[in-house]
C-alpha cells in the first residue's frame, strides 16, 4: 500500500511518463508506481483523457507573418513585377504580331518563306524550331545594337566640355565635375534661403500684428465679460442667501 | 554565406550577425505558424495573435544582433512572444468591464457527450469548449499546456523559455491539467470516450 504523501511526491514523475519526457528513470519510477496504486492509476488515465480532449482544438488557418526586413524586399518584388507585367504585354503584343498575324496576313516577317503553317482559319503557326531560330537572330541583333551604343556612347558630349571620350573620364576629371556641380549647387542652395529668409521675415512681421490684433480684442472682451460674471455672481448670491445671512 | 534551408537555427542566427539578412526570413518562416499558433492559444484571439506575433518577430529582428546564443532561438522567440502576451492580456484586464448586474455569459453544457452521427459538428463543440476551458486557466499554467501540448516543447525547453526549473513545469503542467478536467467537466465534457471517433488522437 503506498501512502499519499508518496503519491505527491510522485506527481512530477506521473507528469514525466504522461508526457514521454524527462529521466526515464523518472519515468520508470512513476510506472512503478502506477501499478501498485489505484488512486494514481485512475488518475493517470484521467489526465491522459484530459489530454486526448485537448488534441481536439485546432487552429485557425491565418496569414504568413511578413518578415520585417522582407517589406522593402516586397515593395522591390511589386516594382518588378509590374515592370514584368509591362513587359509582357510588350512581349505579347509584339509577339501576336511575330508569331500569329491576323487572318489571311503576310507570313512572319522574321522567318523564312515557307516556314510557317497556316491553319484553316488562315492565322499563321511556326514551330518551336522556328521560335528558336527567331530568338538566335534577335539576340544576335542585341548584341550588335549594345556593341553600336557602346561606340556611341565612347563619342557621346557632355556638357561643359569635361571630357569628349571615355578616356577623358579619368577620376580627377569626374571629381573636378562633382566639384563644379556641387559649387552650382550650393549657391542655388544660397539664393533660395536668402529668399525664403525675406518670405519667412515678411510672413512673421505680418503674424505678429495679427496675433497683437488679436490679443487686443480677446482682452476687451474678456475684461468685458468678467465684469458682466462678476455681476451676475453678485447678484446670485443675494438672490440666494439665506433671509437671516443678508 | 549562402543561405542553406538545412542549416540549423542556430547557424542561421550566426549568420544574421555576420551580416546575411536573409538569415532572417528562413528564421521567419521557420517559427512564424509555431508562435503564431501559441500566441493564439494564450490570448484566445485571433487579431491580436497576427499582431503579437508580427510584434515579435520585429522584435527579434531588432535585437537579434545582440543575442547572445546561450539560449535556442526558438526558446529566444517564444520567450519575446509570450511576454507581449502578458503585456497584451495586462493591457485587456484594464479595460474590460464587467457589469455587476448580468453574470458572466456562461457556454451552455453539451447536451449529449456520446458519439453521435454529427462528429464533426459536436467535434468543434469539444474544441469550443477547451478554448474556453484553457482561457479559464491562469496565465501560468495556460502557457506551459500551450507549450507542451500544442507547440510540443520538452520540459527542458519550456523550462529554458519560461527561465524556470523543470519540477515548476512540471507541477504547473499537472495542475493545469487538473483544472482543465474540472473546466471540461462542468462544461460537459467528461471522458475522453465524448469525443467523436474522427478527432480522437
Amino acid at each position: 500500500m503506498t501512502s499519499n504523501l508518496n503519491c505527491e511526491a510522485l506527481r512530477d514523475d506521473l507528469i514525466a511518463l504522461l508526457y514521454e519526457d524527462g529521466h526515464p528513470e523518472e519515468r520508470s519510477r512513476a510506472r512503478d508506481h502506477v501499478a501498485q496504486c489505484v488512486s494514481c492509476r485512475a488518475e493517470y488515465a484521467e489526465l491522459k483523457g484530459v489530454r486526448k480532449v485537448l488534441g481536439v482544438w485546432s487552429l485557425p488557418v491565418a496569414e504568413p507573418v511578413r518578415s520585417p526586413r522582407s517589406a522593402y524586399r516586397w515593395a522591390t518584388w511589386g516594382l518588378a513585377a509590374a515592370a514584368g507585367l509591362i513587359l509582357g504585354i510588350g512581349v505579347a503584343v509584339v509577339g501576336r504580331n511575330t508569331l500569329f498575324p491576323p487572318a489571311g496576313g503576310v507570313p512572319v516577317a522574321s522567318v523564312e518563306a515557307g516556314r510557317t503553317r497556316p491553319d484553316s482559319t488562315g492565322r499563321q503557326f511556326v514551330s518551336y524550331d522556328d521560335v528558336a531560330t527567331l530568338l538566335a537572330k534577335q539576340e544576335s541583333r542585341h548584341q550588335e545594337e549594345i556593341a553600336e551604343l557602346r561606340r556611341s556612347l565612347q563619342q557621346v558630349s557632355v556638357p561643359n566640355g569635361a571630357f569628349k571620350t571615355a578616356s577623358d573620364a579619368s577620376p580627377t576629371a569626374i571629381e573636378r565635375l562633382l566639384r563644379a556641380s556641387e559649387d552650382r549647387q550650393a549657391r542655388l542652395i544660397e539664393a533660395r534661403l536668402v529668399g525664403l529668409r525675406t518670405e519667412s521675415d515678411l510672413q512673421r512681421q505680418y503674424d505678429m500684428a495679427q496675433i497683437a490684433a488679436g490679443l487686443a480684442y480677446i482682452d476687451s472682451r474678456t475684461g468685458a465679460d468678467a465684469a458682466r460674471t462678476s455681476e451676475l455672481m453678485k447678484n446670485l448670491v443675494r438672490v440666494t442667501a439665506k433671509p437671516q445671512d443678508r | 554565406m549562402p543561405i542553406d534551408l538545412r542549416m540549423s537555427d542556430e547557424q542561421l542566427v550566426e549568420a544574421f550577425q555576420a551580416g546575411h539578412v536573409a538569415a532572417y526570413d528562413e528564421l521567419v518562416s521557420r517559427w512564424q505558424g509555431k508562435i503564431r499558433g501559441a500566441v493564439w492559444r494564450v490570448l484566445g484571439s485571433t487579431e491580436d495573435a497576427a499582431d503579437v506575433t508580427q510584434e515579435a518577430f520585429l522584435r527579434a529582428f531588432r535585437g537579434l544582433k545582440a543575442f547572445k546564443r546561450e539560449a535556442k532561438f526558438s526558446s529566444w522567440i517564444y520567450q519575446i512572444a509570450l511576454n507581449l502576451c502578458r503585456d497584451s492580456l495586462r493591457r485587456k484586464k484594464g479595460k474590460t468591464y464587467v457589469s455587476l448586474d448580468e453574470p458572466e455569459p456562461k457556454i451552455p453544457p453539451l447536451v449529449s457527450v456520446g458519439p453521435s452521427p454529427l462528429e464533426s459538428a459536436e467535434g468543434n463543440q469539444i474544441a469550443e469548449r477547451v478554448r474556453h476551458a484553457i482561457q479559464q486557466l491562469s496565465e501560468d499554467q495556460r502557457e506551459v499546456i500551450v507549450l507542451k501540448e500544442y507547440e510540443g516543447l520538452t520540459f527542458a525547453e519550456i523550462a529554458e523559455t519560461l527561465g524556470l526549473p523543470t519540477s515548476t513545469v512540471k507541477t504547473r503542467l499537472y495542475r493545469g491539467l487538473v483544472e482543465m478536467k474540472q473546466h471540461l467537466a462542468r462544461d460537459g465534457v467528461t471522458r475522453a470516450s465524448s469525443l467523436p471517433d474522427s478527432t480522437r488522437s
